[in-house]
């Protein structure tokens, strides 16, 4: 995945404080990982990739694909980035079963599934594990049965790249290990490149063949795994010099 | 007497449910329009305009009437035109007791359908943006089924205030039996007249129809 990055975005929040992002990376890799600690400005950048949040200025390209571009006034809808995402919280659709959250992608106003779409939902309830549970509803079913549906309901629409925020924060222990290894296998499986906000060092190097690392709204450092693995020691130690004069 | 039956009863009846159906489904699609901006969009002005779309629940239905006959009466500002370029005059019609019912059951359905659609998450939203959702789709599939409820009680309240109205009514439609007497105003008419049994007829309608609305209103509320 060619990917390339540069945007600004200053926020004030209510009571006055102000937030600069300023976000600029560029890497081939097919694991990204964006680390760093709660309010370091990854989620917000995830949020501008899917085209949820506007930059104040910059651009975003994919694969060559220009999904923003202040100068040149490009800044495509979500709906036409060809993103999935998968919220921490998974947002699923609450009054729609299993099934047709999976199929929401796949459906549109004026048109009804054809025999292909339901091909498609059916086989993807088959990989998540979820056939059997296909009629419930969100609030009736386990947290990893949710969280493949949120994967699922990612994945129908076959996007270019998925985006994961914290997608095992909600999870217990076990249950985080096993999904990690799931989502990870299916991902491989599908050869869908994925950018991954985190910040559990475990998962980071579960994942990343690229860690860019974040701290007050800028980039302190990327790393590349070479081979042996993402240097996680090198990683805290640029987030502890970053917070050094913090506490 | 079944003549009498017909004249004195279901005439204002049928017309109550035509003009209280009527005007709450118009309540129902302005005030899910009015919400839908105002919980949509940040504007100037966006709290004054609630304010002013919500005054029809405090103001005294028969000022309300009066701003109504201002604008819609034969001299008056829209009423004019109306008059001249479509030949329609809404004074003394039950249409214009249709319109007097929609002002004054508007703010019920805004209020609540404003509190419900801001009261749907925006990752919800945002998730059915990512999936590939016009703004439409994500309101038409996404945002209206999960504030369906409360518009729901929202539309029954309008329903219920609309079936009562009498004030704005009384000054736009006028009280003219068969055509423009609903329910409320054939009972005043009646106390008015001194036919006391037939008031009491008409009030006991009146009441079950709004137990039941109400009674029905809890039952959409209640969480399943």
């Amino acid at each position: 995945m060619g990917f390339e990055l540069d945007i600004t975005k200053e926020l004030v929040d209510r009571r006055g404080a102000r937030f600069t992002l300023h976000s600029r990376f560029a890497t081939e890799g097919e694991r990204l990982v964006l680390f760093g600690p709660s309010g370091s400005g990854k989620t917000l950048t995830l949020r501008a990739i899917a085209g949820l949040m506007r930059p104040d200025a910059g651009y975003i390209r994919i694969n060559g694909r220009t999904l923003f571009d202040s100068e040149r006034g490009v800044n495509l809808p979500p709906r036409e980035r060809r993103i999935g995402l998968i919220f921490q919280d998974y947002a699923l659709f609450p009054h729609m079963s299993v099934r047709e959250n999976v199929a929401f992608g796949l459906k549109r106003l004026w048109r009804r599934l054809g025999p292909q779409d339901h091909a498609r939902v059916e086989e993807l309830l088959e990989l998540f594990g979820l056939a059997g549970v296909a009629d419930s509803h969100p609030g009736e079913i386990s947290g990893g049965q949710q969280q493949r549906t949120a994967m699922a309901r990612g994945m129908a629409a076959n996007p270019d790249l998925m985006l994961l925020d914290e997608p095992f924060s909600a999870l217990d222990l076990p249950l985080r290990m096993r999904m990690r290894q799931e989502l990870s296998d299916t991902m491989r499986q599908y050869r869908t490149p994925l950018v991954l906000v985190t910040h559990d060092a475990d998962e980071m190097a579960y994942f990343a063949d690229t860690v860019v690392v974040y701290a007050h709204g800028r980039i302190t450092t990327m790393e590349e795994d070479n081979g042996s693995g993402i240097d996680v020691d090198r990683v805290h130690r640029a987030i502890k010099d970053a917070y050094a004069d913090a506490v | 007497m079944n003549l009498l039956l017909e004249a004195n009863f279901l005439q204002p009846l049928l017309l109550t449910l035509r003009v209280a159906g009527l005007a709450t489904l118009a309540a129902l699609v302005c005030g899910v329009a009015a919400a839908y901006v105002l919980a949509r969009w940040r504007f100037p002005g966006r709290d004054a305009l609630d304010a002013v779309l919500t005054l029809p629940l405090v103001m005294p239905p028969t000022v309300l009437g009066y701003y109504l006959l201002v604008l819609i009466g034969r001299r008056g500002v829209f009423g004019q035109w109306l008059n001249e370029h479509l030949g329609i005059s809404l004074m003394f019609t039950w249409q214009g007791a249709v319109l007097a019912a929609t002002v004054v059951s508007f703010p019920l359905v805004f209020k609540s359908a404003r509190a419900a659609l801001e009261g749907v998450g925006a990752n919800y939203e945002n998730a059915a943006r990512t999936l590939g959702a016009g703004e439409l789709e994500v309101f038409l599939r996404v945002s209206l089924p999960l504030a369906l409820r409360g518009i729901l009680a929202g539309t029954m309240l309008a329903f219920a205030r609309a079936m009562g109205e009498f004030g704005a009514t009384l000054m736009v439609a006028g009280n003219l039996p068969g055509r423009t007497q609903t329910l409320s105003l054939a009972v005043y008419s009646a106390v008015q007249a001194g036919q006391d049994s037939l008031a009491n007829w008409l009030v006991l309608v009146i009441s079950v129809v709004c137990v039941a609305i109400l009674v029905l209103t809890s039952k959409c509320v209640a969480p399943k």
